[in-house]
């Protein structure tokens, strides 16, 4: 097979659908080749722009009692102090000096770019809830609070600053085991009381069966809520819900996260018209999430209505003319395949979606180019300086990524651009912790926009 | 050299060569000898022999990570009925056993017997765990160990 086009995205998460459907906005034509999905499927559901104080792991630090304690400004000015090679940094103007000027450099930037993917995909069906400018705290599947700045509607109306006082009920699924109930309603009601918001009310666990059974040795809630896509499954499903709560004091429900996987908003809605109550689902961990899985499928969707091709195929190799890359070599499903373009966007991830192998040291598995960490290429420096040995300690390891300038174009070993037509976006990139930083969907945002953008300026060009 | 040293050396060299010298004489192996009386040993334990190849093949095999995208793709999960099936069908379940025995195989039968070959799990597979692969090397080597 033989794809010609304007563009070629390697890689299909966040970053690169994001870049693809920018450069398409544009009127340009663009094939995204994904080996397969990464690291946006398995997501758990947060859309983090500054989930942090500047990249300490603060997550749980932040306190009820004292509001957020987010302050944007501050927080990116302490981000891009302290990390100066995080991609934020090639966002803002930094000779301003202030904080302020700095957010306001920063702003509007990550206002359109983020609008862009989140119409886009509220238009796919999957809408996100929140501002750069806030951060809101959201029950875990543990009972812990997760703050993030967007997050899709299901979780987003769990943000517990806005429960009113009464009864809140956490509904497991017998079989589901990754949401013990009892738990997580113990765990929640302590840290609420804790942190001094005796007004939650009472709390209390359910278990509901699902009418049609249960499979032997436990389900994920994928499975569930594949069953749950299904109208007549839906509507006996809310019903043993609705009876399982009889004569319960509900204002809250914290539904397993099960509701469904294409139309988990019509199970939602239906809830809630039956009960009476406001329902929403916890953010649970990686690997069972669901909601990376909705996010992965909605991007999908998006950039089939965006009239993007999209490639299922591994990139193998490619071919170049000095400083310019020609065309890229693969296996896909149907053979061999070869793809030519003009740009090229490299959007692969980091370890989990493939963009970077660990053999023998980092690498980066498309265009063998060099890992950067702290201004220089990670393979000029021993291993060891690589890792840390406290845990929490800041790990060079999980920030070493390309490193670009403000056209995104990834550097050679010699701090020069690599290839004249390649930009890079998402996670590829490095300078910030995925874990730790609490910025990573606004870096793919961000990136991904600005990639989009710059690829269809040079084709015009 | 002191006394024990060297009749340590003597017994080494007695061996080595003995051994090397029977291994240029024509096999003289006796049924139920040396050889047999190992496999017997293990017999019960049923374990058997890998190719190369096979052997080559298992690090690919390693590679999952339990994301479980697979089993949210995978036709045999997918509704209506799935859920009560016995034993359950999950492709992860294939995806994670290498950790497992080979002789311990067969209790994966039930979902490998079932395997449609369609290929959706391997396409979502973030990490390219060849699962069909390991689904036909699965039914392959638990026909054999299945216990009586």
């Amino acid at each position: 097979m033989k794809v010609r086009s304007d563009i070629v995205v390697i890689g299909g998460g966040l970053a690169g659908i994001t870049a693809a459907m920018r450069a398409a906005s544009l009127g340009r034509e663009v094939t995204v080749i994904r080996k397969a999905y990464g690291a946006t499927a398995v997501g758990c559901g947060a859309f983090d722009v500054l989930g942090t104080h500047g990249g300490d792991l603060l997550h749980s630090a932040f306190d009820l009692r004292k509001g957020a304690q987010y302050a944007p400004p501050h927080d990116l000015f302490r981000l891009i102090t302290r990390r100066p090679a995080h991609p934020y940094a090639l966002f803002v103007e930094q000779d301003e000096g202030s904080e302020k000027a700095v957010w306001k450099s920063f702003r509007p930037r990550f206002d359109v770019a983020a609008s862009f993917i989140l119409d886009r995909l509220a238009k796919a069906g999957y809408e996100l809830e929140g501002s750069a400018e806030a951060i809101t705290p959201h029950p875990t599947a543990m009972g812990t609070l997760r703050w993030t700045n967007f997050a899709p509607v299901s979780i987003h109306r769990g943000n517990v600053n806005g429960w009113r006082k009464g009864g809140v009920v956490f509904v497991g699924i017998d079989g589901v085991d990754t949401f013990d109930t009892a738990f997580a309603s113990r765990s929640l009601s302590a840290l609420l009381a804790e942190q001094g918001s005796a007004d939650a009310g009472s709390f209390d666990a359910r278990t509901v069966t699902l009418p049609w059974g249960r499979k032997q040795g436990g389900m994920t809630p994928a499975e569930v809520a594949r069953e749950l896509d299904d109208p007549e499954r839906r509507e006996s499903f809310v019903a043993a819900v609705e009876s399982e709560l009889a004569g319960q004091d509900a204002d809250h429900l914290v539904m397993a996260p099960v509701l469904g996987i294409d139309s988990h908003a019509e199970t939602l809605h239906l809830l809630e018209k039956r009960t009476g109550a406001r329902v929403c689902e916890p953010i649970i961990p990686a690997p069972h999430a669901i909601h990376g899985l909705r996010l992965q499928k909605a991007l999908d969707r998006a950039l089939e209505s965006a009239g993007v091709r999209l490639v299922q195929a591994h990139v193998a190799g490619f071919d170049a003319a000095g400083s310019v890359i020609r065309m890229l070599r693969g296996e896909g499903d149907d053979g061999p395949f070869e793809a030519e373009a003009r740009r090229f966007v490299l959007a692969t991830g980091r370890f989990f979606g493939g963009g970077l192998v660990s053999q023998n040291g980092m690498r980066e598995t498309v265009f063998n180019l060099p890992i950067y960490h702290g201004g220089r290429p990670v393979r000029e420096r021993p291993p060891f300086a690589l890792l840390r040995e406290r845990y929490w300690s800041r790990q060079p390891a999980f920030e070493a990524g390309l490193r670009a300038g403000r056209d995104l174009r990834p550097v050679d070993g010699t701090g020069r651009v690599a290839y004249a037509n390649l930009h890079a976006a998402g996670s590829i990139l490095g300078g910030f912790d995925l874990a730790a930083d609490g910025t990573g969907q606004g870096v793919d945002a961000l990136t991904g926009y600005e990639a989009g953008s710059l690829a269809a300026k040079d084709v015009q060009a | 050299m002191n006394r024990k040293r060297f009749l340590t050396y003597a017994f080494l060299a007695k061996y080595y060569f003995g051994h090397h010298l029977g291994r240029l004489l024509p096999s003289r192996r006796k049924p139920g000898g040396g050889l047999d009386k190992f496999l017997e040993n293990y017999r019960a334990d049923r374990i058997q022999a890998l190719t190369p190849e096979e052997r080559a093949a298992l690090p690919d095999m390693q590679s999952c990570v339990s994301c479980g995208l697979c089993t949210s793709s995978c036709v045999l999960t997918a509704p209506p009925g799935n859920l009560t099936e016995t034993p359950p069908i999950d492709p992860r379940a294939v995806a994670v056993s290498y950790s497992r025995a080979i002789p311990e195989f067969w209790s994966l039968r039930g979902v490998v017997e079932r395997c449609k070959g369609c290929g959706l799990c391997e396409e979502v597979c973030p990490t390219d765990t060849p699962l069909l692969r390991m689904v036909r090397f699965i039914d392959d080597k638990s026909r054999e160990s299945a216990p009586a």
